[in-house]
């Protein structure tokens, strides 16, 4: 029996690459109205993740078999088809480098200072392509093996450092922001998770397709407790313009963790969670990138493809790393950043939805002759 | 066929076995962090940081831990005096002080052992955040490091001062200041908490301090070498401006001043005894006139009302306590005259807020509570109006403080020995 991903599985794979992006940089401290009130934006983004993703549930939905990368290419033609799985591709791609981008600059500033980042990205490109090389299902069941012990290890983080924690920061609620920057930030916030991708790319994996919706909306469920529950630690410890001035805010609050004389300088542990979780996410990205890239060469098998998307992320990482040492240019995302996540989130699989809607009669035959 | 087949199976079984070997002869390598690693004895770990400055240079002085002496054990009172070692570095800035010691020093300093940054009064009149930079910036100190003042001197005078116990002078300071919530009268603010307070609009952070005294020496056979010893005392506070220092709140004021912020953790509240409580008293001793009671817990709430456009502070104060020490000869296993001790110690807390919320107002006219949050919180609109001058209006408010003690402890006797037990 082949053996595929369980929703559980799915579940906490998404889950963590949601929760990892914001235990980075924690990108919602800047957006909206950036100030006490994140926690309502973070709140807020609830409704628009789930109206963002909507296009990209219904295809994944009615085309269960396929991957977005293949039921684009039905849905658009061959030729625009094979462009859109293109823009995936590359979309995908980056999001590995960003990732890795992001986990670099991590690693040599905060506690790695002296190692080159060439060996740091060596290791860390050898081990996502070795487990990415192992298929979907590996990676679904290291995530089911190492999810659980990361969101029990967050959660005594967070519980730790509540001796630093002034809840007061938090105060006013909802005076010094407006209804419209709050639900500006929360659009933005909805944008940048972007992690429905991985499952459009998994679902013809999937063990029970009936269960896509449900499996993306306890994702964010569970993602958001935690995102929460860490903005508002970071936020009530550091204070709100200190964690802004950091670059990784939550390593700022784990650093200051100091309880019950035993629970101090305990963030060579937080590290090792939170590599593992960074493994994850960079790997299920190149993993993704590269099997949208199969799709669009129509290679079944192979892993060539693999290691050419690890090389390249790995290349273009260091040389990324080596020119730019400006986090907050990720941090802090602009405009432009915003349009190109809405495009790849929501417009062409909306722009998509609204073909199948004019094309349905035609895949509706098409789906009957099969029959 | 199945001879090829073997042979295939072989081929794959090597490939299988080189990679592996490949792999865990890099991983060897890997894992023994031999990349950027700095061995022990390489490395001059420093345990507080002095930061001073002297003709427009920044004078950074470091406690190392002399990693060489091979005596660190632990609780001895004979101490080789080479246990740490003090050295120093000039330069424009904190990081060209720090690494000019490599000019001078055999050792790399490494700073994620600093517990404490000491700041001399002259630099940190100068204004403490353009040189603080490198302490948030730079990946090895730690934003739980103890920041203080060296009130009436340099950062470099009070950091030799080694205690009788402590290991080295670093841990001395280190000490003091963690055992400073039995008293209430000092402040121990990280570096972290203290930025929290300065990016606060319109608060302005108060930072411990540290100071030299001369005591007299009482062991005989040191006294004939040292009449004197100095010490270091951590009671009262630095006030600053922003992040420059403009004056001091006393030990008393600073007990205040934690009442206020809600950071008392324990302390002593000494007052007068009510005289009326020993009148035709049966006394059979020397009478004094305080009671002291030890705080066991405290809660500060504070709320702001605007009544007519002027602002109002309400300070409301819960302590729990211990009668610790009566000198009167009062009978107090009478529960009237706990309730008249409670009030007198709660008349106390209120003369000691007082105090120090006046001088806030009136001598450094400024906002060192967090008073303005307050009316942030509450007022938002009209903090919008108000906050650029606040300062200025934080001057003018009015205050209530409402003080209740509650003495749940006596202690093991129920009248004092100076007193004869009625029958």
């Amino acid at each position: 029996m082949k053996e595929g991903i369980s929703s559980r599985q799915a579940i906490l794979l998404i889950t963590i690459c949601r929760i990892i992006s914001v235990l980075t940089i924690m990108s919602a401290i800047y957006m909206g109205p950036a100030n006490q009130d994140t926690w309502i934006v973070v709140l807020t983004s609830f409704i628009y993740t789930i109206l963002a993703s909507i296009p990209i549930l219904f295809l994944s939905n009615k085309f269960n078999n396929l991957t977005i990368i293949e039921y684009m290419e039905k849905i658009f033609g061959k030729f625009v088809g094979k462009v859109v799985a293109i823009i995936y591709a590359i979309f995908y791609t980056r999001t590995a480098i960003l990732f890795s981008y992001i986990a670099i600059q991590m690693i040599r500033s905060s506690f790695l200072p002296d190692t080159k980042p060439i060996i740091t990205i060596v290791v860390l490109m050898i081990s996502c392509v070795y487990i990415a090389s192992k298929g979907s299902e590996v990676i679904a069941r290291f995530a089911e093996t190492f999810v659980p012990i990361i969101l029990i290890m967050i959660s005594i983080f967070i519980a730790l450092g509540y001796n630093n924690v002034d809840l007061s920061v938090l105060l006013p609620i909802y005076k010094d922001s407006t209804f419209l920057n709050i639900n500006y930030g929360a659009i933005q916030l909805a944008f940048t998770f972007i992690d429905i991708n991985i499952l459009a790319m998994i679902t013809p994996k999937l063990e029970n397709k009936k269960e896509i919706n449900s499996i993306f909306i306890k994702s964010v469920v569970y993602s958001l407790v935690f995102v929460l529950a860490s903005v508002v630690a970071t936020q009530g410890s550091l204070g709100v313009e200190q964690a802004r001035h950091s670059n990784f805010p939550f390593l700022a609050y784990i650093r200051r963790i100091k309880a019950y004389s035993i629970f101090e300088r305990i963030e060579s542990i937080y590290i090792i969670m939170w590599i593992l979780a960074m493994i994850i996410k960079i790997t299920t990205y190149i993993y993704i990138s590269s099997q949208g890239i199969k799709e669009i060469f129509k290679k079944k098998s192979g892993n060539m493809f693999l290691y050419i998307t690890g090389a390249l992320v790995g290349l273009v990482t260091f040389y990324v790393a080596e020119i730019n040492p400006i986090i907050p240019e990720v941090v802090e995302i602009g405009f432009p950043e915003y349009v190109y996540y809405f495009t790849h989130k929501t417009l062409i699989p909306l722009i998509a939805v609204i073909v199948y809607l004019f094309r349905r009669k035609t895949f509706e035959e098409q789906q009957k002759l099969r029959n | 066929m199945l001879r090829l087949k073997e042979g295939m199976i072989t081929v794959e079984k090597n490939k299988r076995n080189l990679i592996i070997t490949i792999y865990l002869l890099a991983i060897s390598i890997i894992l023994s962090s031999c990349t950027g690693g700095r061995e022990i004895q390489e490395l001059g770990i420093v345990t507080s940081i002095g930061m001073d400055i002297e003709d427009d240079k920044v004078i950074v002085t470091c406690e190392v831990i002399n990693t060489t002496s091979g005596n660190t054990q632990s609780g001895s009172s004979t101490h080789s005096p080479k246990e740490v070692v003090f050295i120093q570095g000039e330069g424009t800035t904190v990081f060209e002080a720090v690494r000019g010691t490599t000019l001078t020093f055999d050792r790399k300093l490494f700073f994620s052992h600093v517990n404490t940054i000491i700041l001399g009064e002259e630099f940190a009149k100068k204004g403490i955040a353009e040189f603080l930079d490198l302490v948030l910036r730079d990946n090895e100190p730690r934003e739980n490091m103890y920041i203080l003042v060296a009130k009436g001197g340099k950062a470099y005078d009070v950091m030799g001062i080694k205690g009788d116990l402590s290991q080295s002078a670093g841990n001395y300071l280190h000490d003091v200041l963690e055992d400073s919530r039995y008293n209430g009268k000092s402040l121990n603010i990280s570096v972290a908490e203290y930025y929290r307070y300065y990016y606060e609009e319109n608060n302005e952070p108060v930072i411990g301090i540290v100071q030299k005294k001369e005591k007299k020496v009482i062991d005989e056979e040191r006294k004939k070498i040292e009449p004197t010893k100095s010490i270091l005392d951590v009671g009262g506070g630095a006030v600053t401006k922003r992040d420059t220092l403009i004056g001091y709140f006393s030990p008393n004021e600073m007990f205040g001043y934690n009442f206020i912020v809600d950071y008392i953790k324990g302390g002593l509240i000494v007052f007068n005894t009510p005289k009326e409580l020993s009148e035709n008293k049966p006394i059979i001793g020397s009478e004094g006139k305080f009671t002291v009671v030890e705080i066991l817990k405290s809660k500060t709430k504070k709320n702001v009302t605007i009544t007519d456009g002027k602002i109002h502070l309400n300070i409301n104060i819960k302590v729990r306590g211990a009668l610790a020490e009566e000198n009167k000869a009062i009978d107090i296993s009478n529960m009237e005259v706990i309730d008249v001790l409670e009030r007198a110690s709660s008349e106390e807390v209120k003369k000691l807020i007082s105090k120090t919320l006046n001088k806030g107002q009136k001598e450094f006219q400024q906002d060192n509570f967090s008073i303005g949050e307050l009316v942030h919180h509450k007022y938002p609109k009209v903090w919008k109006k108000i906050a650029k001058d606040w300062n200025n209006i934080f001057s003018e408010i009015t205050y209530n403080i409402n003080v209740e003690t509650e003495i749940v402890k006596t202690g093991i006797i129920n009248v004092p020995s100076n007193l004869r037990k009625r029958r």
